[in-house]
């Protein structure tokens, strides 16, 4: 009862204008972020935190969660209609809706994949709902040595679901680093401030994350050509054979998305590779993926989706986010003043419930958006990239600048985007040197409070259980994906 | 073992390993153990000895194959021009103001870089500054820098 009682009090919270208003602005970006190639849901976030600073932070993450499952919907346009996902999550769709689309059926793959995302969105607020508040609960318990172990196990599956394990925790521990910059809160001590009265805050989080995400991305997309998109949708609406045929991998696809978004840093992309996988292990017509099979579009559009809500359980129930975007959402939080974590739903319930309600709301507005204006949002493809970097240059300096009012902090976003631009030319992740970035006080100040409490002593680490437990699981994060590595080179070299 | 990384990336592990030595040279001139507890020169000790292990071991182990259509003059040229413009850019705001310098290196980009016409150049680069500056200083009331005429 009292889930229901803290909902319907989110309802009352999210049906306010200012956040209806919120909540359509947030899905409205984050389908247009996600539909126009070179700037994702990060990126998105990263330029928008500016403005919402000094704002009410219910209304900010409304916002921000909007775009991130929003961009999800987005991301199926491109895929289906140029075969270029516009986010990585969308890549299984683009096998399958992009030959639909070559075979006059970009309306129907639109269609079902609005009608699956709705419903994976929907079950998966439920799920978020239901699982979220008992997980925050038993983890209220939790002590220094845990929040270590958390915080570890955060950085380390975040590093690992990257295509290098190695560049991934490289870039964490990047950021850790960058986070130490700046006065020591426990000792007073200047660290790394070079005698720079502006560097005694250390580098806000709002400089390196819009670096990385919004001058990095937009030097990544530069100079690429863009392909023709296809853009007579057609009817969106799918047949009652082609509903028949979609259901169950609309069903599988929203559970397996789930379940995959609460593992801590598995995300969207992870949910729709394994969707798409298991449809096409219970199709009777395997051969028909990658020729334009609506379950091949129905199941990863589902799992996609209903990822983006399971991710935000880690992140606010544990404070261990699912994805790079939420570990923005998570910076976000802290920028606020709000503590994440297992106390979230105890000192801050109703922002959280009505987050809640608000992707419920937010959920409608998409499928109503998708299904009549698919057409509409497909001639925005038309809009070519050289129009729409330079005004993306320009917010990403208005935004930064406007923050401390420092030009340092447009060198350093200068900087640091070149940074970026690197990162994603040669492959080695930035969401896990946020996550550092935005995690390395609450690990530093756990560290210390642990061997505090212990006398100095590690084995404090390892003799309670869940904190065991959780480095045990960073363990397997990190060896996992290096052992099967190993496996397939051994498997290839001839015997 | 071959390194067969690709310039950029040798760059930027290095970059990493730098950025590492500099932290473990540092952090040791600060005072490591305190009592119990680790003081503040521990940590970025220890984040820079891994980030210098981690780097070359990424560097050698998982860079990514020496693409040399990838790496050429062409697909490099127009990332280095927006780094350049934008560099001019924020050199200029203290001195032409936030307005004209971002006009400038927006028309510059629009015009100059991608060969737009002249006249969506102006319209897109003018109007990007007129929303920016009633949202962050009508709006936001953020004092963005104003050059020797006023705005």
């Amino acid at each position: 009862m009292s889930v229901l009682a803290d909902l319907a009090a989110g309802f009352a919270g999210a049906l306010t204008p200012w956040n209806l208003l919120m909540c359509f602005a947030g899905v409205f970006a984050g389908q247009l972020v996600g539909a126009l190639p070179g700037i994702g849901p990060s990126a998105a976030i990263a330029l928008l935190l500016p403005l919402t600073f000094g704002g009410d932070p219910t209304s900010a993450i409304i916002l921000f969660a909007g775009i991130y499952y929003g961009a999800q919907y987005g991301g199926t346009l491109t895929s289906v209609l140029i075969s270029v996902p516009g986010e990585p999550s969308s890549v299984m769709t683009s096998l399958d809706g992009y030959q639909m689309a070559l075979k006059g059926r970009a309306g129907t793959a639109l269609g079902i994949a609005a009608i699956g995302s709705f419903f994976a969105g929907t079950i998966a607020t439920l799920g978020l709902m239901i699982l979220a508040p008992p997980l925050a609960r038993a983890a209220l318990a939790f002590g220094p040595p845990e929040y270590f172990a958390l915080v570890v196990l955060g950085l380390t599956a975040l590093a690992a679901v990257g295509g290098s394990v190695l560049k991934g925790l490289s870039a964490g521990v990047f950021g850790l680093l960058i986070s130490t910059i700046g006065i020591d809160q426990q000792t007073g001590v200047a660290r790394f401030a070079f005698d720079q009265v502006w560097l005694l805050d250390g580098i806000g989080f709002i400089v390196i994350t819009v670096a990385l995400f919004g001058i990095g991305e937009v030097l990544s997309s530069v100079g690429k050509p863009a392909p023709a998109p296809i853009t007579n949708v057609g009817n969106v609406l799918p047949s009652r054979e082609e509903w028949r045929q979609s259901r169950m991998p609309i069903l599988r696809g929203s559970v397996i998305g789930f379940l995959v978004g609460v593992l801590p840093a598995t995300g969207a992309t992870i949910a729709s590779f394994i969707a798409y996988i298991v449809e096409k292990k219970v199709s009777r017509n395997p051969e028909k993926f990658g020729t334009g099979a609506i379950e091949g579009v129905a199941g990863p559009e589902a799992s996609n989706n209903a990822a983006a809500g399971g991710a935000m359980v880690p992140m606010l129930a544990l404070g261990v986010p699912g994805s790079g975007t939420t570990a923005i959402i998570l910076g976000a939080l802290i920028m606020f003043g709000i503590r994440p974590g297992p106390e979230l739903f105890d000192k801050n319930s109703a922002l959280v419930w009505t987050v809640i309600a608000s992707m419920y709301i937010g959920n409608v507005m998409l499928l109503v958006m998708n299904l009549p204006l698919a057409g509409l949002f497909a001639k925005l493809l038309r809009v070519p990239y050289p129009y729409l970097y330079p005004p993306i240059l320009a917010l990403c300096v208005a935004g930064v600048y406007s923050q401390a009012n420092s030009i340092q902090d447009v060198w350093m976003l200068l900087g640091f985007g070149v940074l970026g631009w690197l990162m994603m030319r040669y492959d080695w992740p930035a969401a896990p040197m946020i996550l550092g970035l935005v995690l390395g006080v609450i690990f530093e100040n756990s560290l210390r409070q642990s061997m505090t409490l212990s006398h100095g002593s590690l084995t404090i680490f390892f003799t309670r259980p869940v904190s065991a437990f959780l480095l045990a699981c960073s363990l397997l994060a990190i060896t996992a994906p290096l052992i099967i590595k190993l496996m397939q080179s051994r498997k290839q070299v001839p015997a | 073992m071959r390194l067969r990384a690709a310039s950029g990336e040798i760059f930027l592990a290095l970059a990493f390993v730098g950025a590492g030595a500099f932290w473990v040279l540092t952090a040791l001139g600060m005072q490591l153990w305190e009592g119990f507890a680790p003081s503040s020169g521990f940590l970025p000790l220890v984040y820079g000895l891994l980030l210098m292990g981690l780097s070359v071991a990424a560097l050698l182990l998982e860079a990514r194959p020496n693409d040399r259509t990838e790496e050429s003059n062409a697909t490099i040229r127009q990332p280095l021009i927006v780094i350049a413009a934008m560099a001019a850019g924020v050199a200029g705001l203290e001195v032409a103001g936030f307005a004209v310098s971002i006009f400038l290196t927006m028309f510059f980009l629009l015009k100059v870089t991608e060969r737009l016409p002249l006249l969506p150049s102006l319209l897109t680069a003018g109007g990007t500054v007129l929303i920016l500056r009633l949202v962050f200083r009508t709006w936001l009331g953020v004092p963005l820098p104003n050059g020797p005429w006023g705005f």
